[in-house]
Parts: C-alpha cells; sequence; structure tokens
C-alpha cells in the first residue's frame, strides 16, 4: 500500500474547510490525516459531509456508528475509564454533517484531536460509499478518548467534494493532509 | 441559560464577518451562507444549553434513553462491571431488594432523567 499526498489544506479561523477538488477516479481510496485539529469553542464536535458529483449542498444521506473509549486523567467522576456507544454521535439515513475524529472536544491552548479519515471507493457508480474514522481527542473536561465512527454514505452517485467543520464556532488551526491510497 | 436569540446575537457581535477555505483559499462567507452558519451555532449552542441544564438538574427529557446510557454523563447509569460488582456484594449481603446498592443505583438514574 502506498499513499500519495494530493493536497494539504491549513485551517486559520475558518467556518468551514472544503475540499473539492482531486477527489476523483485515481484511487479506490482516500484518507485525510488531521493533524492538531483545534476549535473556537469548548466541548464541540468536529463533522464532516459530502457532495455527489454534479449536485449542490453537503448534505448526502448517511447511516453510521460511533463509539469510543475514554480514560481521564485524574479522579473517577465517570468511572475513570469506559468504553461504550455513542448514540448522539451516529445517523440513521440522516443528512446532517457525520461526527469524525473529535467529540466533546476541548479548546483550551493546548487542546485538540488528531486522526484519520478513510473514505472507500468514492467514485463508483455501483456501491454506496463506506468511510471509517479514528480520532484521538482532547475532551474539554480533560479525558483522553479514542474516537470510532464509520458507517456509508447511501448514495451510488459518485463523491467528488467533502467538507469539514465543528457543529459550532471556527477550525481555529489544524492541517488536513488528504492522500490517495494505490 | 441562554435562548438561541441570546446566542444568535453574541455571535453576530463576536464575528462580523466569517470565512470558509475552499481548497486552501480563504474566503468571506456570502451574506446567506454568513447567516445560515450563525443560525446553525446559535441552534446548536441553545440545543447545548437546553441539554447541560437536563444534566446538572435532572428532569424529563426526549431524549432520557441516552442521557441514561452515556456515561460521560454525570448521573448515567454504572459501567457494566461497576453493576455487577453491586450485584455480587447486594448477592452476598442478601439484599437483592429495593435496599441493595444496583436497585438504587439504576433508580437515581432513572429518577434523575425521566421520560417526558
Amino acid at each position: 500500500m502506498g499513499l500519495t499526498l494530493i493536497s494539504t489544506h491549513t485551517a486559520s479561523s475558518d467556518a468551514t474547510l472544503d475540499i473539492t477538488s482531486g477527489i476523483d477516479s485515481t484511487y479506490n481510496e482516500y484518507q485525510f490525516y488531521f493533524v492538531n485539529i483545534h476549535g473556537s469553542e469548548d466541548d464541540k464536535q468536529f463533522h464532516f459531509q459530502v457532495n455527489a458529483a454534479g449536485e449542490s449542498g453537503f448534505n448526502e444521506t448517511i447511516t453510521s456508528t460511533a463509539f469510543y473509549a475514554f480514560h481521564e486523567e485524574s479522579g473517577t467522576s465517570f468511572g475513570e475509564y469506559t468504553l461504550g456507544y455513542r448514540t448522539n454521535a451516529d445517523q440513521a439515513q440522516g443528512t446532517a454533517y457525520q461526527p469524525a475524529i473529535g467529540y466533546n472536544m476541548g479548546y483550551d491552548n493546548d487542546q485538540s484531536a488528531s486522526g484519520i479519515l478513510t473514505l472507500y471507493d468514492p467514485s463508483s457508480t455501483t456501491y454506496l460509499k463506506h468511510f471509517t474514522s479514528e480520532g484521538s481527542v482532547a475532551v474539554y473536561n480533560n479525558i483522553a478518548a479514542n474516537l470510532f465512527t464509520a458507517g456509508y454514505i447511501n448514495t451510488t452517485s459518485a463523491i467528488d467534494e467533502i467538507s469539514f467543520k465543528f457543529n459550532s464556532g471556527n477550525i481555529d488551526a489544524g492541517t488536513i493532509y488528504m492522500y490517495g491510497v494505490s | 441559560m441562554a435562548t438561541k436569540a441570546e446566542h444568535l446575537k453574541a455571535i453576530k457581535a463576536k464575528h462580523s464577518s466569517l470565512t470558509k477555505n475552499v481548497n486552501g483559499v480563504s474566503e468571506t462567507l456570502s451574506a446567506s451562507e454568513y447567516n445560515a452558519t450563525i443560525d446553525e451555532w446559535a441552534t446548536n449552542r441553545a440545543a447545548k444549553d437546553a441539554r447541560n441544564e437536563i444534566i446538572a438538574s435532572g428532569g424529563q427529557s426526549a431524549d432520557y434513553a441516552n442521557l441514561r446510557t452515556d456515561s460521560m454523563i454525570d448521573g448515567s447509569y454504572p459501567s457494566i462491571p461497576d453493576q455487577l460488582d453491586m450485584l455480587f456484594h447486594d448477592i452476598t449481603d442478601g439484599k437483592l431488594g429495593k435496599t441493595g446498592s444496583w436497585y438504587k443505583a439504576v433508580k437515581a438514574t432513572k429518577d434523575k432523567f425521566t421520560k417526558p
């Protein structure tokens, strides 16, 4: 497996970060590496949506799952550590932005989230589009969380655009690297 | 707890304009994009406030099932290992009725986050 860097995107107090070029039939798999994504507001979700080729708006239908493990820095107010399904980070045929890599993210100066989102065969016109993501998150109340999401974009249309944002507040900083996998 | 209108006012005061980053180029949001964005932010902030109010004080919520089972929420059900440990001790102590620690713990969560 080889990774080819297609583009690099650095956020700087942007409400959204959209990638509208470079996703095509060249690769069967695309990976988005997120490094130190930092929001402007506390306890917020970092999420994504996609747009099908020839259509408008980031509003494709998604069915997804989400679970996480977390471990507190100190104390046992939430049971110290746990593994659990995240009911408010999944969708059942929803068109909202899908949480990925970061949930309940903190916005202290030293807090951020990093991780990987993989989008499979986005140019297929036969199959729906699977995705998986894994992120390491500095949660707002000083918890280390490992968020896993997966699911499919329920369309057989080709996907050629992707958008990232927080559910409230700007993406203050962070870099997204888009790779093609061959 | 701020209302959506109060959040809208605060967001407008803080952000007179917003930008989007498209393929590495930063652009100012159009008026319609700006209004849609701050409306979404205000809606989400108000919803979060309402949820936090329930988490802090308890009460009726259509989201009661999620509140009860989200282990990051104070007052949610104890973890499965902790519940099993409670049951072990309740059995050992002969307290499998309403005086047992497991029953009390689960009831406390059900009492805090109630069905509408």
